[in-house]
């Protein structure tokens, strides 16, 4: 199971160009593993992919390829420590799988999920490499990024101020879904108190 | 078993591409790639491949200078990132000073800032020392790594016997020796740790590196992959491109991207025990 | 009618352990039947496949006469407390407790009435609104009870619920827990490493060694009556004197017990066919064993056929009882089953064969309070015939 584990994590280690790069493949009807999926939406050729409509889907999907295998084995940790002993008095209890996780497994690592999700929230609305790398090869017409705009503002155009703004925007808004989710899941509080 | 299709399902979303990956520079052709994409070519293709990345702008062997700039920039991490860390999270783990619980809730708060932040100041602090554009802008800011500080002072905190300090004080021991004799050896748990997601935070760092470097020679590789795809318009021909002058096509990509990740697995695979406990172990302690 | 029974119940790991061998017993209806040996006996694995958390590789399990072997921990109408509690940390006490009969659909007001109650009986009723982690060990212990009780269940299963406590709230609540079972009348199967507790609170003892049921019978006959030198030395603490003795006949009724060169114990032989058994071993070496308590201070010069003389090197006295470490011609029958009996970190194995003074062979006495005995002094001790037991050498099993 470990092996598998890898599989999920490698993705992450790809760098950001060469996700592009590998994306761009797999979204080609033409040429793509998947274009049985792709031809179901009416797709034909790579253009009728890359269109404006689609830019959130597919940044998503770039994002969730690289980005998700590192907190599958972060998960797995977190679950390991549950005490098997508990799950044994649940189910002697009378819980189903269903009921043991939502009564039992999740609870027990709302904590890890809870850092998942702030990191995640974050990691996401800074997208940086994916549409600044999409919008060098499709010549600038994919939507931009909050990230990629601010740095823009700072090395493009010389307006630190104005980026800095963009950026503090950011950063407000990772730091407002955080406190959001601290204070849900008592994040400083022991579990058992 | 319904549970193994869905793994299924997962399992090959992530494979498949990884495939890909693993296949394509095995065709000698971007045409070709992209009419047998997940069948294997040739081995000889790999070489050619290679070869054709090795010479890219100017025989300079520049994708060598990248892996060398890599291993350089992820070294200097891991040192840093470690050595700040581990130091950083002992003491504030078993040493009550003031400031103590603002410098634990600004390290919290410094790993959800979008590094976007933090670009504007460093690069601002980086030029008034005339660095910005040598490789020491991308290595002196590597020590600060606030994920390797919390897992350190989570470590320290949870899982480290501090009646072993006090015996030890009462014994004789000055706080450096402390430190150094009985404190690290028994960091094996922690130090593995924080220096792989280090390691893997570095190498594949794309972000900072990119604002902070503009001369090929000191790019580390995700940057210099990305300096091969836009300048020779390999994955979707660009207007700026100089497609023809070099044979640099997708599978040629496609190996570079193959070759950047390789150190990771290796990496990843021999550190896969550290890796069974989870971050948090000690945080979901009941 | 909730009887428990095992048939050929067969646990095998797949590295190759056998944890588990043929087990064959029936615990009766509202019985307190305890399952006790070191670690690694088999005693725990039973207990898991008892509840549904382990499949056994072989044979049945029947409650209330029904085959459950194979069904779902939920499915099985039992209830557990097990050694850590396992109490679910984000819940309060009253959840805790409430939890089983909430995921089975209990009504509302019926939930209520129960866990008031089992609070109530438990001592908990300040505590429902407080979680795992701000109670003490014992307070925890009573939440673990009071989960399991609520349910009703056919059966209960107990994983050493009292090693975690010290030991003065370990005596306490020996006896709180077999009197609320005694209340209850639920059938009860309790696991546990220590003798003592196996004792004081069995019906019926089970006493199981490397998967294998040693000896299943009331307290008192394992004690008086143990089937082999396992069980003999196991159970009762302090633990049996064994030492090596050579069987020699002395007349049709009795047998002559040569302990060293010059000590020799008689007993009299019992009924057949025992008796035919025993006098097969004449002339061979056997194990003889007899507690502390046979031990006595003998009167005047004393008949040499049940006495020993003996130096005595240690002396404990208790108020109550007078322990006395002796030494003498009785030499130590050190047996694997003693030694695997030490391995364990069991108090009573620890007392006897390492005892305080050095490495010396020593036998155990217990003596009658105000006993005129000295460290040094050479006395004469008896030894009560009726309380000699024999055992084979080789096999360890008992033939008086």
């Amino acid at each position: 199971m470990a092996g598998i584990r890898l599989i999920y994590f490698l993705p992450g280690a790809v760098s950001g160009s060469v996700v592009v790069l590998v994306w761009l493949f797999m979204l080609d009807p033409q040429a793509s593993p998947f274009s049985p999926i792709l031809r179901l939406f009416g797709w034909h050729t790579l253009q009728d992919v890359i269109v404006r409509q689609n830019y959130l889907y597919i940044f998503a999907l770039m994002f969730l390829w690289s980005a998700v295998g590192g907190w599958i084995v972060i998960t797995y940790g977190a679950l390991k420590n549950v005490p098997d002993e508990i799950v044994g008095a649940a189910k002697i209890d009378g819980c189903g799988k269903v009921a043991l996780a939502r009564y039992i497994t999740l609870p027990m690592i709302r904590k890890t999920l809870a850092l998942m999700a702030i990191l995640v929230i974050a990691a996401a609305s800074q997208v940086y490499t994916e549409p600044t790398i999409l919008n060098q090869i499709t010549d600038g017409t994919a939507p931009w990024g909050l990230n990629q705009v601010s740095y823009h503002l700072a090395f493009g155009l010389g307006y630190f101020e104005a980026s800095a703004a963009v950026a503090m925007m950011l950063v407000v808004f990772a730091l407002a879904a955080a406190g959001i989710i601290v204070r849900k899941v008592g994040f400083f509080k022991a579990i058992d108190e | 078993m319904a549970a193994y299709g869905v793994l299924f399902l997962f399992l090959a979303f992530f494979v498949i591409p990884l495939i890909w990956l693993f296949f394509a520079p095995s065709h000698s052709s971007t045409q070709e790639l992209n009419s047998n994409g997940m069948r294997f070519g040739s081995v000889h293709a790999y070489i050619e491949g290679w070869h054709h990345l090795l010479t890219f702008a100017n025989h300079d062997q520049l994708i060598l200078v990248w892996t060398i700039n890599s291993l350089l920039y992820s070294a200097a991490a891991v040192i840093f990132a470690t050595a700040f860390g581990v130091t950083a999270g002992y003491a504030l783990a078993f040493f009550r000073f003031p400031g103590r619980r603002v410098i634990l809730g600004v390290t919290m708060v410094a790993m959800l800032v979008p590094a976007t932040t933090l670009v504007l100041p460093l690069f601002l602090e980086l030029s008034r020392l005339h660095i910005v554009g040598s490789r020491w802008a991308v290595i002196l800011p590597s020590g600060f790594y606030p994920l390797g500080v919390f897992l350190s002072y989570i470590f320290f905190s949870s899982h480290f016997p501090k009646q072993l300090l006090n015996a030890a004080r009462i014994d004789g021991c000055g706080e450096i020796r402390l430190f150094l004799q009985i404190v690290l050896p028994l960091t094996r748990n922690v130090v593995p740790l924080i220096a792989f997601f280090a390691f893997y935070a570095s190498w594949t760092n794309y972000f900072l590196p990119s604002v902070l470097l503009n001369n090929p020679r000191t790019f580390s590789l995700p940057l210099g992959v990305v300096d091969i795809a836009t300048a020779t318009g390999a994955i979707v021909p660009t207007p700026t491109a100089i497609a023809s002058v070099w044979p640099i096509g997708r599978p040629e990509l496609a190996l570079a991207g193959l070759y950047s990740v390789l150190p990771v697995i290796i990496v990843f695979l021999f550190s896969q025990r550290f890796l069974q406990q989870g971050p948090l172990a000690g945080a979901e302690k009941t | 009618m909730a009887e428990l029974s095992y048939a050929e119940l067969t646990k095998v790991f797949d590295e190759g352990t056998v944890a588990v061998e043929r087990l064959s017993l029936d615990v009766e209806d509202g019985e307190f039947l305890v399952f006790v040996g070191p670690s690694g006996c088999g005693k725990t694995t039973t207990l898991m496949m008892t509840a549904g958390l382990e499949e056994p590789t072989s044979g049945e399990v029947l409650l209330g006469g029904e085959a459950i072997t194979y069904r779902q921990p939920k499915d099985r109408d039992i209830a557990m407390v097990f050694q850590s509690y396992a109490l679910y940390p984000h819940m309060t006490v009253e959840d805790n407790i409430a939890f089983g009969l909430r995921r089975r659909r209990m009504a509302k007001p019926e939930i209520q009435l129960r866990v008031r109650e089992a609070a109530q009986k438990l001592d908990l009723e300040g505590l429902l609104h407080r979680k795992p982690g701000t109670l003490s060990g014992g307070q925890r212990q009573r939440v673990a009870m009071g989960r399991a009780m609520v349910r009703r269940p056919q059966l209960f299963l107990m994983d050493e619920p009292l090693s975690n406590l010290d030991a003065k709230l370990r005596v306490q609540m020996r006896a709180e827990i077999k009197q609320l079972q005694r209340e209850l009348g639920v059938t009860t199967m309790y696991v546990t490493h220590d003798q003592t507790e196996a004792m004081t609170m069995g019906d019926r003892i089970a006493v199981m060694r490397k998967g294998v049921l040693e000896q299943l019978g009331k307290p008192s006959d394992l004690y008086q009556r143990p089937r082999n030198v396992f069980v003999a030395e196991f159970i009762g603490s302090p633990a049996m004197n064994l030492v090596r003795g050579r069987l020699q006949p002395r007349d049709d009724t009795h047998a002559a017990l040569q302990l060293g060169s010059s000590e020799e114990l008689v007993v009299e032989l019992p009924e057949e066919p025992a008796r035919s058994v025993i006098q097969q071993h004449s002339g061979r070496d056997v194990v003889v064993g007899f507690r502390p308590e046979s031990v006595s201070i003998a009167r005047g010069i004393g008949a040499p056929e049940t006495t020993i003389s003996a130096v005595v090197r240690h002396v404990e006295d208790l108020g109550s009882e007078v322990i006395v470490y002796f030494e003498s011609e009785a030499k130590r029958a050190v047996t694997d089953q003693g030694r695997e009996v030490a391995a364990d970190v069991d108090d009573v194995a620890l007392e006897t064969l390492e005892h305080p003074v050095s490495g010396r062979e020593l036998c155990i006495g217990r003596l009658a309070p105000g006993a005129p005995i000295t460290v040094g002094e050479r006395v004469l001790l008896g030894v009560d015939p009726a309380g000699i037991h024999i055992f084979d050498s080789e096999t360890g099993q008992a033939l008086r």
